[in-house]
């Protein structure tokens, strides 16, 4: 029973979640089918050179997605797929729409194009049609469909159906006058959706209830028969996107595909306008070009839980170029949604505060027959030299202590063995704020913009697949020990430090998947109840008559919190943020989650007021109904069946109905604000009696109706 | 064998018991018990005295003339006239064993005619286990569903087409009949067609219910739920399930049906798609002696009606196959009571 680290090691920038899974003991334990395995063995493509958006119409400026680190299983890579270099790039998405052969509805002038990226979207509902029986989506991507189902030499990966396409399978499964019955579940896999084959296919919309679907309707569904030109104006382009399974627990390769889907939505609907201002030269009043593109709104109902939570992670760094870059080309704001998450409950997020000298610790409770790989990261200003080390232990060993980085490496990592297996690895990495973002950072407050980042791998806690000496090449399977471990901050500097820790995201890697499961933070100290055995939530509730609201944070004596729980996709300038509440009396909903905190107007830790931010943006923007009715949990909307309608609860659908708000909002022209002040603003005016200001943190600029309800008087 | 009557006692005496229990209470049978004899005997002894059958002392009730109807019998009754009724017109053969010596199939034979003949292939089983995998997704999903059509698929049927005692009691008598029948000819033709089910073959399938006894090969819930699906579709419109351009609502259901058992862990694809089409030949078939029309006749046969063991069991898949089929002569056979009830049920929806 001998633990021992090994030496630092200098690492790259890979993400430590590939690294982890790629060059260490946090690999996926699942065997997929040799046919869908490569010639090396590997399940996923080989890797590839640097990828650039091929159809971008300014492809040096795109998002960079580095292919060579991103995982595409093979069967739905393109295998023969070649990058375009910049200069062969041409703007060609609607190139496989033959003019005048293609059965497509023209696009309005005032048209709104509502993104959805979502997994499980049904390409077939009424809800998305025209009164014509015909689609209204402009295309859909389905990412993980067999690249070979439509061989599109334009594709890196999966399969892709233009508006014409879907009204043709439409046509072949319901009918010429696509009135018919639609025989679904074979139009669902026609259009690439639900495959049975594949271990990793997607079959999210085969069941009774999909996410997707969910999504789209309360983003841009309608009743194609009910009034109103909304289901003309507002075109859809759809996303569908991997699922864990492929992107990871921990959204290790989440990003990618992200970036990969908000490209090609935005470059959809450019291509769709510039086909309808072919020679477009308007000027605005002062004699500069007037904006160009529709108005596009993009719901992204993902997310994880570990991060920076601020413009030093990688996703709202890049989301930030892009809507930057837009904006200089002269291109329409994209405005993006997403959730806050459900994070509230989970004990996931923490706050050490040691003093100058002094050793803050924390319990990591790993929980038994894991089949996945665990996280922590751990966040901290690192204006000059770095201010602490760590140690940790596990649940068999002393304490562990981590020193001596070496001062030289921006990446390093090292290795903690128990009887010579690799079972857990700590990597650390100086991070600096992307200079396009520096503008946005707040100047006034002189914040540091480098951070240090701890990320704490262990190995899956079980190994479910054959350990014969066959298989695994005489080298025993590496399995942390399940338990309490210990995370132990040390403090070397010279003043007191604020550290946040977070355990990083761990979802289900296949339907019904209860193998994989969370760790968290165990602190004695965390109240999990109240008196009366209900679950404390981040405010008591309802505020007192003086509409106070008590931060139950603050009171307990605990270093792990509610607050702070945030989104990390989410927690920045450059989106919306969305968390839910419940109609009947306003209360936010337990799960969703709540920003950083504020005391006396400053964001606070347990201790210190916050110096961690740059670009963060804590608290959500609003709030939307998650929980709407006492006969069932969650809210009304499509069910995975065109026709059906499901329950679903989570801040995924309060975020599909800010989307909505925004595309409302857009409708009447009021096309120059950002989502985060349209929705902010249009809180505000409907904060009813129960709000307090107070709860900024978790129902942000306050609660909005449903905005569709109207157009669903069953709801 | 404890466990057999326990599992089985206790969801077959919850549904059927149910029914059969308070409609032959009253109208069947009867009830009896030791207690009600020794009863009914001190009640006769007490209160009828001496007496001399004599024309002044009997009644002289009315004697039955409809000897078609089966109106006076309890359900039970009624379904075991007819089933032995029908039951002698058909006749199931086995296909000649190849070299192996296995059964090669069977064949369903209304006279000379062979109105299904079902022909047992050899597949690849990894092929078809992909599916099992894959289908295994939709297990929570689909528990209630599962769990409830390994017993019933008629509440399935009923919630298409509302079939309650008073208003339907002809078409509930003719579909109890025809699924009894079902029963008897489809399980005769699985021994022909001996074959393994899915967890023989991977312990990962794991199936969600226990693994019956009889041959994988054809399903019978594909069967069945065809048969119920063939004959409704026909006393609810007068129309053909196979001839339809869109797939009928019964067709939509006994597809599900089939394709739950998949998802179940207990049939491979193949099974479903044999199995749908001796279904709807079985539907077809009493349709044609009830109303004395020509048979039709359908292979179920490589380079005919067939599923590769690389496909899916899917709707359109079905749709194609039932579309299938070719005239044949008609049947010499004659069904009198069924035919009746045949003509009772057709009143009961058009």
């Amino acid at each position: 029973m001998e633990w021992h680290w090994g030496d630092w090691e200098e690492h790259d920038n890979t993400s430590p979640y590939f690294h982890w899974a790629d060059q260490g003991s946090g690999g996926a334990p699942f065997i997929s089918d040799n046919e869908d395995l490569s010639e090396d063995g590997r399940f996923f493509a080989q890797a590839r050179t640097l990828f650039r958006w091929e159809t971008s119409k300014t492809p040096e400026k795109g998002f960079e997605v580095d292919s060579s680190k991103m995982v595409i299983p093979n069967y739905a890579a393109n295998s023969g797929y070649t990058p375009k270099v910049p200069d062969d790039a041409t703007l060609d998405v609607l190139s496989d729409i033959p003019p005048g052969t293609e059965d497509v509805t023209p696009l309005r002038n005032d048209t709104i194009i509502a993104g959805v990226i979502d997994i499980g979207i049904p390409l077939g509902h009424n809800r998305w049609r025209l009164k014509t029986g015909k689609t209204r989506l402009l295309y859909a991507w389905q990412m993980m469909a067999p690249w070979t189902l439509k061989s599109q030499a334009h594709l890196p990966f999966g399969a892709e159906f233009s508006e014409g396409a879907i009204n043709g399978l439409l046509k072949k499964h319901s009918g010429e006058g696509c009135e018919g019955w639609l025989n679904e579940q074979d139009f669902n896999v026609d259009t690439g959706l639900i495959s049975f084959k594949h271990r990793q296919a997607q079959r999210g919309a085969a069941g009774h209830s999909s996410h997707g679907a969910h999504v789209l309707d309360l983003v841009a569904g309608m009743d194609p028969k009910e009034a109103g030109d909304f289901q003309e104006r507002v075109r859809i382009v759809a996303i569908n996107a991997p699922t864990a399974a492929v992107f990871k627990a921990a959204g290790t390769h989440l990003d990618d595909y992200m970036f990969y889907a908000i490209q090609r939505i935005a470059d959809i609907a450019d291509a769709a306008w510039e086909a309808k201002h072919p020679n477009f030269n308007e000027l605005q009043g002062d004699g500069s070009p007037a904006v160009k593109g529709f108005p596009i709104v993009i719901n992204m109902s993902f997310g994880k839980q570990a991060g920076s939570k601020d413009a030093l992670d990688e996703f709202p760094a890049k989301l930030a170029r892009f809507v930057k870059q837009r904006e200089l080309d002269g291109w329409s704001r994209v405005r993006f949604v997403m959730p806050a998450g459900n994070d509230n409950l989970s004990r996931c997020n923490a706050m050490l505060e040691p003093e100058s000298g002094a050793v803050k610790k924390l319990n990591w409770r790993i929980l038994p027959q894991d089949h996945s790989a665990n996280y922590v990261e751990i966040w901290g200003n690192n204006a000059g030299e770095l201010p602490v080390t760590i140690s940790l232990k596990s649940p068999h060993s002393k304490a562990l202590f981590l020193k001596n980085p070496n001062p030289n490496y921006l990446h390093q990592y090292r290795d903690l063995c128990h009887d010579n297996v690799l079972v857990a690895r700590v990597y650390l990495s100086h991070i600096a704020l992307d200079p396009v973002n520096a503008e946005g950072a707040d100047e006034k407050q002189n914040k540091p913009h480098q951070k240090y980042r701890y990320v704490l791998c262990t190995a899956p806690t079980h190994w479910a697949n054959d350990v014969s000496p066959e298989v695994t090449g005489n080298i025993p399977p590496a399995i942390a020990p399940s338990g309490l471990w210990e995370i132990a901050i040390h403090n070397r500097s010279n003043e007191q430090v604020q550290t946040v820790l977070s355990v990083q995201t761990d979802q289900a890697l296949s339907a019904s998947d209860g193998v994989n499961l969370r760790s968290y933070f165990d602190d004695p100290g965390y109240e999990r109840f109240g008196e009366n055995g209900a679950e404390l939530e981040s405010y008591s509730f309802p505020p007192n008559s003086k509409k106070e609201a008590e931060n139950l944070d603050i009171r307990a004596n605990s270093p792990v919190r509610r607050h702070g729980t945030m989104n990390a996709s989410a927690a920045h300038a450059f989106v919306a943020r969305v968390g839910g509440y419940r109609v009947s009396d306003g209360r936010p909903a337990p799960y969703s989650a709540t920003g950083r905190g504020r005391e006396r107007g400053q964001d606070d830790g347990t201790v210190l007021g916050s110096l961690l931010t740059s670009g963060r943006k804590g608290a959500p923007t609003a709030a939307f109904p998650t929980e709407d009715s006492p006969a069932h949990f969650g809210i009304l909307a499509a069910g995975a069946a065109d026709g059906s309608v499901a329950a679903m609860r989570g801040t995924s659908f309060a975020s599909a109905q800010g989307a909505r708000v925004l595309i409302k909002l857009l409708m009447r022209a009021d096309n120059t604000r950002t989502e985060n002040k349209m929705l902010y603003e249009e809180a505000k005016l409907n904060r009813n009696g129960t709000y307090s200001t107070d709860m900024i943190e978790v129902l942000g600029g306050g609660t909005i109706d449903r905005p569709d309800k109207q157009n669903m008087p069953r709801f | 064998m404890v466990w057999v009557g326990g599992t089985q006692g206790g969801t077959q005496g919850g549904t059927q018991g149910g029914t059969q229990g308070g409609t032959q209470g009253g109208t069947g049978d009867g009830f009896s018990s030791p207690l009600l004899a020794a009863a009914i005997n001190l009640s006769h002894d007490a209160t009828v005295g001496y007496w001399e059958p004599t024309s002044t002392t009997i009644s002289t009730p009315k004697a039955p003339t409809d000897h078609l109807s089966l109106e006076y019998l309890s359900e039970t009754r009624k379904s075991q006239v007819l089933l032995a009724e029908l039951s002698g017109v058909f006749q199931v053969k086995a296909i000649a064993p190849g070299e192996g010596g296995s059964f090669a199939g069977a064949t369903l034979d209304i006279g000379p005619t062979s109105i299904a003949s079902i022909h047992k292939e050899d597949f690849d089983v990894a092929s078809q286990l992909k599916f099992l995998r894959g289908y295994a997704d939709l297990r929570n999903d689909r528990l209630a569903e599962i769990i409830t059509q390994r017993d019933d698929i008629m509440p399935f049927f009923a919630a298409i087409a509302p079939m309650n005692l008073w208003q339907k009691k002809s078409t509930v008598a003719l579909l109890r009949a025809v699924h009894n029948l079902t029963i008897q000819l489809e399980m005769q033709i699985k021994h022909y067609c001996r074959s393994l089910r899915p967890a023989d073959y991977a312990t990962q399938v794991q199936p969600v219910i226990p693994t019956p006894d009889h041959s994988s090969f054809p399903s019978g819930h594909a069967t069945e739920a065809m048969v119920m699906a063939t004959v409704l579709y026909y006393l609810r419109t007068g129309a053909s399930i196979a001839a339809q351009a869109a797939p009928a609502p019964e067709l939509r259901l006994a597809h599900r049906i089939a394709v739950n058992r998949t998802v179940a862990g207990v049939h491979f694809p193949v099974d479903s798609a044999a199995g749908a089409v001796l279904g709807v030949s079985i539907g077809e078939a009493v349709q044609s002696l009830a109303e004395g029309k020509a048979l039709n006749t359908r292979s179920y046969l490589k380079g005919e009606i067939f599923l590769n063991d690389t496909e899916d069991f899917t709707l359109t898949w079905l749709a194609n196959a039932v579309k299938g089929g070719a005239g044949g002569s008609k049947s010499d056979a004659n069904v009198p009571l069924f035919a009746n009830l045949w003509t009772n049920a057709i009143a009961e929806w058009r």
